[in-house]
């Protein structure tokens, strides 16, 4: 098995484009995790494909990268009081069995519908989960934005925190009572995500949201110990079978650590609405790459037919749109902690001399 | 556009206190008013004068303050006096040295006296060390992780045949991030630092969001008084 690896896999050589490539793709998914709690992989692992790397090896590399990530990042946000360890672990422990049922049905879907049926499979789910749950996020940030700005809790949380169906938890942190039944449908999904498109945190955070009644900065926070839970298990997997590629890992590593510790930051910088607008936004731009990878599957099946120039080029642009969410999370993150910090000031000068008339 | 009203705060010789420094900038935030920072020499003390002024700066920057910082030489009394006449909208002074000015300056003058030894350069050297220090850890963070990227780099093809080789040598990647982490996260948490981008507390973050959801601001100016007209006059 072990041989069969080291025989398949070919490692690439690394030149100076492929390192910087890596180094600030690396940076700019840091930040962006560090944010809202996820992100980056899913430009992460296309991306090294991209550069030649394998498909599993990139997989692999892109994962031991992502939980140590994941742990500096949830550590610099526990000193901030945003993380809710319990919360962490309990998703943690259900998402792992949503990670085991996610491949089991990958791989019934690929036993039956082949490759092109998988991937198939996987895009509209991505496209599919991405647009409501991204919209529904999205169209929530909005509505907060608007009004006073203060979070409030959703109704269907607020119903399942009524429910009396024990065993009850409390999780002290993010200041939340519910039943434990309550959160291992999200956990579940969470993982199941995970599995199926790699980025578990798209469902995990709106979850914890919505479904919980936790806040959007203790929900992306704690979805950090959530990632680095999962992210180590699967390395430790990964690396039995000897997929990564430690020089890819520590290339990323370098710009996402730097990232990750500004996300980490800026979250302290603004308002909690910002969060689900870069969360939503960013979802909403991955569905539309997603999209644009759909019609080459179709073709692959035969369900419709396209020229192989037109189904190229939508490849190239689904991968640049991808890249494109990525950026314009950073640059809201980014404009949004440059805008907080000056008013901040001022306005807290203001507050106090008014007080004192 | 009218100036601001100021608060002068003034020291001998850049002998500001810390408490000195921290409660002139946090009443010239609390009331809106902006600060001066007054350094007094002697006539016969000679040494450069312009770290002060910065770490003060900093400091009421920090805060939102509108801060200057002058130096003068001369006495005390003397000097405060001619200032607050050719600066306007000096509103009081506040200082260590009341008992100097008492009778000279006619203006109030309150007096703040440091429970600390009432060297002030000791801060402004404690504000140096921490930065300083900050740097060093910095370097230091950062040589460290340069040298084990070198040293995983340089040896990259033996790093990769015995990493790669699944199993128990699973160990290695695993551990290897690890340690590349905390030596690499440490470095970047104090690069960040260094750079002045640090959290905000949490309670400012809220205040901020209080201040925000105010209606309206209010004048800058304390009601005065005004004329009543008796609405039963005529009758």
């Amino acid at each position: 098995m072990q041989d069969l690896a080291q025989n398949a896999v070919q490692f690439i050589d690394l030149n100076w484009i492929s390192v910087s490539f890596l180094f600030i793709m690396g940076f700019i998914g840091g930040l962006v995790s560090g944010f809202i709690g996820s992100g980056g992989a899913f430009v992460l692992t296309p991306g090294m494909m991209s550069l030649g790397v394998p498909g599993t090896v990139a997989v692999a590399s892109n994962m031991c990268h992502k939980f140590p990530k994941a742990m500096i990042g949830a550590f610099k946000r526990f000193k901030y009081g945003q993380v809710d360890i319990k919360l962490g672990l309990v998703m943690a422990a259900s998402a792992g069995v949503g990670v085991q049922a996610g491949i089991k049905l990958q791989n019934m879907i690929l036993n039956r519908w082949g490759q092109v049926g998988s991937d198939l499979y996987v895009s509209v789910s991505f496209v599919v989960i991405l647009v409501i749950v991204g919209g529904y996020v999205f169209y929530d940030a909005l509505k907060t934005s608007d009004s006073s700005g203060a979070e409030k809790v959703s109704l269907i949380a607020k119903k399942l925190q009524s429910i009396n169906l024990p065993p009850m938890i409390h999780f002290k942190q993010a200041n939340v009572r519910i039943s434990l039944w309550f959160t291992l449908p999200v956990g579940f999904a969470t993982g199941m995500l995970a599995a199926t498109i790699a980025v578990g945190g798209f469902i995990g955070v709106p979850g914890m949201i919505y479904i919980m009644g936790v806040s959007s900065l203790i929900a992306s926070a704690t979805e950090l110990v959530i990632a680095f839970v999962m992210g180590l298990g699967g390395s430790i997997n990964w690396a039995m079978h000897g997929m990564v590629d430690i020089r890819l890992t520590l290339i990323i590593l370098a710009g996402s650590l730097l990232g990750v510790q500004l996300g980490a930051i800026g979250t302290t910088y603004v308002r909690e609405h910002v969060i689900k607008i870069v969360m939503g936004t960013i979802m909403l731009i991955v569905a539309v790459s997603r999209g644009l990878a759909i019609p080459k599957y179709l073709n692959q099946l035969h369900l419709i037919s396209l020229s192989e120039s037109s189904l190229k080029l939508m490849g190239q642009i689904s991968f640049i749109t991808m890249c494109i969410a990525l950026a314009v999370g950073a640059f809201i993150i980014l404009g949004s902690m440059w805008k907080a910090r000056r008013p901040a000031e001022t306005t807290y000068a203001l507050e106090e001399s008014y007080e004192e008339v | 556009m009218q100036e601001g009203r100021k608060i002068l705060a003034v020291a001998k010789n850049e002998m500001f206190s810390e408490d000195m420094m921290n409660y002139s900038i946090h009443l010239a935030k609390r009331l809106s008013y902006d600060l001066i920072a007054l350094n007094v020499k002697a006539n016969n003390y000679s040494r450069k004068t312009d770290q002060t002024g910065e770490v003060f700066k900093r400091y009421a920057a920090e805060n939102g303050v509108q801060c200057e910082y002058a130096v003068r030489s001369g006495d005390i009394a003397d000097v405060v006096e001619d200032f607050h006449h050719e600066t306007r909208r000096v509103e009081f002074v506040i200082t260590a040295h009341k008992e100097e000015m008492t009778g000279i300056v006619t203006i109030p003058v309150f007096s703040i006296v440091s429970n600390h030894l009432s060297d002030g350069r000791k801060v402004m050297a404690e504000v140096q060390d921490s930065k300083m220090k900050l740097a060093g850890k910095t370097i230091a963070y950062g040589l460290l992780s340069a040298a084990m990227y070198a040293a995983v780099f340089m040896n990259a093809k033996t790093v990769m045949q015995y990493f790669t080789m699944g199993g128990w040598y699973a160990a290695m990647p695993i551990i290897t991030v690890f340690a590349f982490s905390l030596a690499h996260g440490a470095f970047a948490s104090n690069l960040w630092s260094l750079m002045g981008i640090n959290a905000v507390k949490k309670d400012d973050v809220h205040q901020t969001v209080q201040t925000t959801v105010r209606p309206a601001q209010r004048p800058r100016k304390r009601p005065r008084a005004y004329a009543y007209i008796n609405p039963f006059h005529r009758i």
